[in-house]
């Protein structure tokens, strides 16, 4: 994983501007699906509606640009934040929800956002909201600015994520996930830790949001008014793998550089992505992390023979 | 004006509920929450388009044809795609659903383009007059058609032998499988039943929102609320769902403005689920040991 | 003292008495047994107790504390764990991680713990060196990091023991903690069992469908019958009272 750190830190060296804000875009997604991973994936409550929490961050820190003047980083938190309030309170009144009414709810949650957008005239709908040039304490960002900071960000959420769900707190998220009766009988509160995943998952895929606001400086009811944002988050997850953080790595990537290189070809890109879902599902269901982790562990093994126990870390 | 905004109402509710009734019909026998169930109508309505004006067949003949080939879809998408992994979760055949979308979206945009393109109104939509109150005369044909093919279903499920198993299905697997009920024909049976309303849903909408590969998206999303109102399960709920959904949204749009529609369908939602989590025609949910 | 008492505990499903008027205490420090044939309403019971369900009537205090008025997992809080007859465990997880989600009760600061201060840390490791002698303790240190999937009924039993242990209650409800097994896991068990009681000082009340087992561990034995107390005694007294005795032939006839 280090590695993999370093790596992201070193590349815009070498490539050019274009493709460090490609992987800007990456990087963001991936923030998003592990949002989304966290609910779905470790907590098993299943969301179709992240997308309103990623516009909630956009629209967060778009406003407070352009009334309040505040800068990027401020208003990164102030995205995340308020996103996460609204995860709270829609935890709140989804707390009963399960399964495949839990998804429908979400969905009906990402709409509704979307209408919101397209009709309130604060958020200025198909017209859209400038952002100011993206600053910190007045020094100005440029594409490969911005790529670090989203990289910075993105690195220290994912440690974040990561100490999430090996601490006793990420215990108590699988256990609601895999028996509802067995984690309470062993005190585990479902409705605190359940409003709690919806808190933090909802915060995260808010600060994704507010990053995405800042890469495109600009915000319209276009972008983030239909629901092909959530169901892209939760595409994520699943053909990356539920409940593991590489996993989102690779499905974020999957969800972004597929449809670039077939952007003159949207249509065939809706294909494509329609099928390989279908492929993963159908071939490797425990997503694409669990997949090259097992391909890995085939490979160390043939390379190292007779040497038994090979560990492999990856889904990690 | 209000009994109108009513009627007027029903007759969109009443093609609301031809996509409610399927999503229920096929959640309760696959536990798949079928995402592409409006997508089987804009396929539908496209289809249509082609019989119609490209192939100048009659309008009963071009009318068959959808529904054959609209029924013959959803069947494939049962056996090539859901039949294979039906024994996984339900989130698994949720995305499923999902990438039978995105394939039907970009195969259609590719073939007939992403323009919305006009249908040709069928029914004439000249008010006539009905114990005082002018509908238009397609209002009248769609509730009609809509409500014979409530009936149709009704009569299916009691009396023929493919519906008693159908039902059988839903209340227990197993023993319907134990008594002898070909299980998996009567799936692949229930996804054609969810294509034929699609293809009356997609002939009957396009007239009205036009034809274009995302032209079911938010039809689709009123579908769910009728469903969740019936707790996905019940078909009189999701019918009663989807009608309160098409009164709604006509009376909110009639006196809020039209952009509060799709708002009216997300409350609903939020009100349904955040008071009665399964639905409010649905069974109640007893927490069991 | 924290005795555990049941006063004239009623539930019904729909028109269906499943208990009524059920009377049971709980002693601190004593193992109590709660006998009857298949469909007694025991696991109802318990599930009365563990608030996995309400109780339309009576009342069921824990020292001065009204069970009534908690909910699942406030149960827990209380010092009061539960096993399920039918195993209800993380079953995809290691035998580790199920002893650790148990010890929930001993959270300590979320906040600290989310972002693995060094504090949190140390708290987690010594969670570890606990769990480990909760896995030794009941005699599978050696199976702690395997899935318990693949783990033998009887060691799945065990887990699901250790997981309530892990809480460290003062009250231990075993619901049919041998069904399922064979005789040397069962014997296996009853020693368990005996010393949870007795070296732990943890009360016990024992729900078991196995008289060899209540008779050899429990020092008072309540026994149900269609959902009404028929009996109570010490084992020496149950055996011989003629109810009981045509209760649990009435079963075999049946059978």
């Amino acid at each position: 994983m280090a590695g993999f750190f370093c790596l992201l830190l070193v590349l815009p060296l070498f490539i050019q501007g274009f493709y460090a804000s490609l992987l800007t875009m990456t990087f963001i997604y991936i923030i998003a699906a592990i949002g989304v991973n966290i609910l779905t994936g470790f907590t098993g409550l299943v969301t179709v509606g992240h997308g309103g929490f990623f516009a909630i961050g956009a629209y967060t820190t778009a406003l407070m640009g352009k009334y309040l003047g505040v800068s990027m980083l401020p208003g990164l938190f102030a995205g995340g934040i308020t996103a996460g309030v609204v995860g709270f309170l829609l935890g709140i009144i989804f707390l009963r929800l399960s399964g495949a009414f839990l998804a429908i709810g979400t969905l009906g949650f990402a709409f509704a956002i979307g209408s919101i957008l397209n009709n309130w005239s604060i958020f200025e709908g198909r017209e859209g909201i400038s952002l100011p040039h993206n600053s910190i304490a007045g020094l100005k960002f440029g594409d490969v600015g911005l790529y670090y900071f989203c990289a910075i960000t993105m690195i220290f959420l994912i440690l974040f994520a990561n100490s999430l769900i090996k601490s006793s707190v990420g215990r108590a998220f699988t256990a609601v996930r895999d028996s509802e009766r067995a984690a309470e009988s062993s005190g585990i509160n479902l409705r605190f830790y359940k409003t709690l995943s919806f808190t933090i998952s909802a915060a995260l895929t808010g600060m994704a949001g507010a990053l995405f606001a800042h890469h495109t400086n600009y915000v319209s009811s276009e972008t983030f008014g239909d629901s092909w944002l959530s169901v892209d988050f939760l595409v994520a997850v699943v053909v990356g793998g539920q409940a593991s953080l590489a996993g989102s790595i690779l499905g974020g990537a999957f969800v972004v550089l597929l449809p670039y290189y077939l952007s003159e070809y949207r249509d065939f890109a809706f294909i494509l992505k329609g099928v390989v879902l279908i492929l993963v599902l159908l071939f490797a269901p425990a997503g694409l992390s669990d997949l090259l982790g097992r391909l890995y562990r085939k490979i160390l093994g043939k390379i190292v023979r007779g040497q038994s126990d090979v560990s492999c870390n990856l889904r990690d | 004006m209000f009994a109108q905004q009513l009627m007027s109402g029903i007759a969109t509710g009443s093609l609301y509920a031809l996509t409610a009734v399927a999503i229920v019909l096929i959640f309760r026998n696959t536990r798949t929450i079928n995402l592409a169930q409006g997508d089987f109508s804009m396929v539908g309505a496209f289809m249509a388009l082609v019989f119609f004006q490209v192939l100048h067949l009659s309008l009963i003949l071009a009318f068959v044809a959808t529904l054959i080939s609209v029924i013959v879809l959803a069947v494939l998408v049962e056996l090539l795609v859901m039949r294979k992994i039906r024994n996984a979760d339900w989130l698994t055949l949720f995305t499923a659903t999902l990438g039978v979308y995105y394939i039907l979206h970009g195969v259609s945009g590719w073939i007939w383009g992403r323009d919305t393109k006009s249908f040709p109104n069928i029914f004439s939509v000249t008010p006539v007059s009905i114990g005082g109150m002018l509908i238009s005369e397609a209002h009248v044909i769609n509730i009609l058609i809509a409500g014979g093919i409530g009936l149709l279903l009704f009569l299916f499920f009691k009396y023929t032998r493919a519906g008693i198993a159908m039902r059988a299905i839903t209340d227990d697997v197993e023993a319907a499988q134990l008594m002898g009920i070909p299980v998996k024909f009567v799936v692949t049976l229930t996804w054609a039943v969810g294509g034929f309303l699609a293809a009356f849903a997609g002939m009957l909408l396009a007239p009205i929102i036009y034809v274009s590969p995302g032209m079911m998206d938010t039809v689709l999303i009123k579908g769910y609320v009728g469903a969740v109102f019936g707790g996905l399960y019940s078909i009189p709920g999701a019918i009663v769902g989807s009608l309160m959904i098409g009164i709604a949204e006509n009376i909110a749009g009639g006196y809020l403005g039209a952009q509060y529609k799709v708002t009216i369908a997300f409350v609903m939602i939020v009100l349904i689920l955040a008071f009665r989590p399964r639905g409010l025609m649905g069974g109640q949910a007893r927490r069991e040991v | 003292m924290a005795n555990l008492m049941a006063k004239g505990v009623s539930v019904h499903f729909g028109g269906v008495r499943a208990l009524s008027d059920v009377n049971v205490e709980v002693p601190e420090g004593s193992i109590i047994g709660l006998i009857g044939p298949n469909g007694a309403g025991k696991t109802t019971f318990f599930n009365c107790l563990s608030r996995f369900l309400s109780c339309d009537k009576g009342t069921i205090t824990y020292g001065d504390k009204d069970l009534r008025r908690c909910s699942p997992h406030n149960i827990v809080r209380l010092g009061i764990a539960r096993t399920f007859q039918n195993i209800n465990l993380f079953k995809t997880r290691t035998v580790l991680d199920n002893i650790l989600i148990g010890m929930h009760r001993h959270i300590g600061n979320l906040v600290s713990a989310t972002l693995s201060l060094p504090g949190a840390l140390r708290h987690e490791r010594s969670m570890r060196r606990r769990a480990e002698e909760i896995a030794e303790l009941l005699g599978m240190k050696t199976e702690i990091n395997e899935i318990v999937r693949n783990l033998p009924y009887g060691i799945q039993k065990r887990v699901e023991m250790g997981r309530a242990l892990a809480a460290e209650p003062q009250l231990l409800l075993l619901d049919e903690p041998v069904a399922g097994c064979n005789e040397e896991e069962t014997s296996e068990l009853c020693k368990i069992v005996y010393s949870i009681n007795h070296d732990q000082k943890i009360t016990i009340l024992l729900v078991e469908h196995d008289m060899s087992m209540v008779m050899s561990v429990c020092k008072y034995i309540y026994v149900l019958d269609f959902g009404k107390n028929i009996a109570e005694g010490t084992p020496a007294e149950i055996q011989s009272n003629p109810a009981v005795i045509e209760a649990y032939l009435g079963e075999q006839n049946a059978a």
